[in-house]
């Protein structure tokens, strides 16, 4: 049996992108707007107790992982879909829920530089978008109101902004200001970062309780998540329909139609007039890929090539130190404040610009565990655990990534998910750039350790932060990009991509608000190519 | 049956003994609340792997008289379930009891100390397995996938408690984390 549903607006995927752009679409007046959602609705008091119950570590493990629509999971190699085959390993991450992937996420907003949209006209390297910082501000703001962010509005990070944050900074905890003080003399600023995290009531949402869990699951519903949207937007009258995973776009010129299946096999066509592509930075391109045919061998909107290539992410390292002082990190939301001071200049033709996070989270368990590893029992123990717990605070740089057409997917047809999707193949490596800005991060961390007294115990190897971009790039120009600087694809005049995949270049800055920014200046051009204008 | 009862006391002052005085101290004040409770039983008749045995070792490992009784249960079913699980019961439950006759006052450190004990290395290894799991929560080895046996009754929590607040379930409530816990109070 095949269902048929009929829209005007069809969108795939309820993340941010996809639930942002529906609340705005309807909000703008487009009626009949349907959202297919490949996983299923989750509530956050499930969320909460799978936590308590949960035996692996990784942000995801707590939520479902279906086999109509499964996610990557490092944890159980069996279970995984994605093989990595470069000399650099990315263990991405990424929810198939209604709400998407910012059920777990450290709410971080960081606006993007105004230099980061002219990264190759500016510093000869990586690539420019297509549209200017300026151009995108106005939407920066409204995205920060549609999120609920709070930050500090007389501090310059850096992007200059139109309106203030529209709710106050997170008060410091002790470990921030611990930071900031100590290092003011060494030059580095510890500024409070822009987080979507209600510092009071907004919106429905209640303020910061400090359940310090914001990663893998924010307790009180303080902090934003794509489920917000969604939750507006059925207001609205959109249509969210759980459990159905879109395995193919077909295309006839204009896209016609989306073939799908539920989660009991029911087949589903999903016709509408405009199409919006918003499944995650990875599943994006991989369903683009999935739709070739005989018109498109290389898969839908690959004109260029370029669908599948440039996958970026923010490479980083974490330092350990180890205080002089008992701090007590981890009482409060994790992220904060950081710096800023590293983002621009014009070291950025030689090496990364990277983003300082203070992290203010507890290492309990880790501690216990080295500890005990080390030979240190009771009665010994307890005493131990306090006083490593009290001061060991990490920090973490997270580099740019520049665009380079090796790194990407391509599909393995050959090996099937649990859902029957092909396998990705997935090429990751590190540039000398990235390599050079990671040094960096490395010998900053090493300053500020003497700086402030601290030992530092050790640094990670390299890793990556689940901010999977590029892939389906933006630019002015068909032959060398995806889509064009208001995501909609070269090719299909009424399909349009959102997300991270259309990220030209990395920025060093966390992207949920700029994808957010991306599709409330998307949503007008939709509406107003929905009325013939 | 003959069993032993250790006190609170006598942790407290074989530790001030071993000039362990600081990490005595919050056993005083526990001491004082606890209106000077038996710590430990102890059987010295029978070295079974019984759920009793299984619990007073745990005690005297951990160094910790009220245990939780669900974690208690939990990790209890888990050891029985493991092939080596019953037998290294048996054996430390019957080491420690050897030193327990010939020093009744309790003098010994009484932790999982293996060279006081006599402990084997694959011995040491099942106090050292047992002692993760009650302050973790996490029980795993090679061969299963790992289990969570507790979330907030794992003693690391215990060990911050009223510093640091069990994630997820006690919040700190807005701007409870700007100052540091002892300025709280």
């Amino acid at each position: 049996m095949t269902e048929t549903i009929k829209a005007e607006v069809v969108v795939i995927g309820s993340g941010v992108a996809g639930a942002v752009t529906a609340w705005k679409l309807a909000s703008l007046g487009v009626r009949d707007i349907v959202v297919l959602e490949a996983g299923p609705r989750i509530t956050r008091a499930d969320i909460v107790r799978n936590v308590t119950t949960d035996a692996y570590f990784s942000p995801s493990s707590c939520y479902p992982n279906p086999d109509h629509a499964p996610r990557p999971d490092w944890e159980r190699p069996e279970n995984n879909f994605i093989e990595m085959t470069g000399p650099a390993v990315v263990h991405n991450e990424y929810l198939r829920v209604v709400g998407g992937t910012t059920w777990h996420w450290d709410s971080a907003t960081p606006r993007m530089h105004p230099a980061d949209f002219r990264l190759r006209s500016a510093y000869k390297v990586g690539a420019d978008w297509p549209l200017s910082y300026d151009e995108l501000e106005p939407f920066y703001c409204e995205a920060e109101r549609e999120l609920g962010v709070c930050g500090d509005p007389d501090t310059d990070d850096g992007s200059p902004r139109s309106q203030p944050p529209p709710m106050p900074p997170t008060p410091f905890s002790v470990c921030d200001r611990y930071f900031r003080d100590g290092l003011k003399e060494e030059g580095i600023s510890i500024i409070p970062r822009t987080a979507a995290r209600a510092t009071v009531p907004y919106m429905g949402r209640g303020r910061c309780e400090g359940f310090s869990s914001c990663t893998p699951i924010c307790a009180s519903g303080a902090q934003y998540t794509g489920y917000y949207h969604v939750e507006r937007a059925e207001k609205l009258g959109v249509r969210v329909i759980e459990n159905t995973r879109v395995d193919r776009i077909v295309a006839d010129g204009p896209v016609t139609h989306v073939e799908a299946q539920r989660a009991d096999g029911t087949k589903v066509i999903a016709k509408g007039r405009i199409f919006v592509l918003a499944a995650n930075g990875m599943e994006t391109p991989r369903l683009l890929l999935m739709s070739a045919d005989e018109s498109h061998p290389k898969g839908l909107a690959n004109a260029s090539g370029q669908v599948g290539r440039n996958f970026m992410d923010h490479p980083a390292i974490a330092a350990r130190l180890v205080l002089p002082d008992p701090v007590w990190p981890g009482r409060g939301p994790s992220g904060i404040s950081g710096s800023h001071d590293f983002r621009d200049g014009p070291f950025r033709s030689e090496h990364s610009g990277w983003l300082l996070r203070v992290k203010n989270n507890s290492h309990l368990h880790e501690i216990t565990d080295r500890l005990m590893s080390q030979g240190v029992e009771p009665p010994l123990l307890d005493a131990a655990i306090r006083d490593a717990v009290s001061r060991e605070v990490e920090l973490e740089g997270s580099v740019e990534q520049l665009p380079n057409p090796a790194n990407g997917i391509t599909l393995n047809w050959d090996k099937r998910d649990r859902a029957g999707q092909p396998c990705i193949r997935h090429y990751y490596s590190f540039s000398e750039y990235e390599e050079k800005g990671l040094a960096h991060v490395r010998e900053t961390f090493t300053r500020i350790s003497r700086r402030l007294k601290a030992k530092l115990l050790y640094f990670t190897d390299p890793f990556t932060e689940h901010h999977q971009m590029g892939m389906a790039v933006m630019g002015a120009n068909p032959a060398s990009s995806v889509v064009d600087p208001h995501c909609r694809a070269h090719a299909h005049k009424n399909l349009f991509i959102i997300g991270s995949a259309v990220f030209p270049a990395s920025s060093c800055s966390n992207p949920t608000i700029t994808i957010a920014a991306l599709a409330l200046r998307m949503a007008p051009e939709i509406a107003r190519q929905l009325k013939g204008k | 049956m003959s069993t032993r009862s250790f006190t609170r006391r006598q942790v407290v002052k074989t530790l001030v003994a071993l000039g362990l005085g600081g990490i005595a101290a919050p056993l005083v004040r526990a001491g004082a609340q606890a209106a000077e409770k038996p710590a430990f039983r102890w059987n010295f008749d029978s070295h079974e792997p019984t759920p009793e045995n299984f619990a007073d070792l745990c005690a005297f490992i951990t160094l910790t008289d009220d245990l939780d009784p669900g974690m208690m249960k939990e990790i209890y079913r888990l050891m029985m379930d493991e092939p080596w699980g019953p037998s290294h019961i048996t054996r430390l439950h019957t080491k420690i009891s050897a030193e327990l006759k010939k020093d009744p006052a309790g003098k010994k450190r009484p932790a999982a100390d293996k060279q006081a004990f006599g402990f084997d290395e694959g011995e040491t290894w099942f106090a050292g397995h047992l002692l993760m799991a009650w302050y973790t929560g996490m029980y795993f080895n090679a061969s299963r996938p790992r289990v969570r046996v507790a979330y907030e009754k794992a003693l690391m929590y215990r060990a911050v408690e009223g510093r640091m607040p069990v994630p997820m379930l006690e919040p700190a409530g807005f701007g409870g984390w700007t100052k540091l816990p002892e300025e709280k109070e």
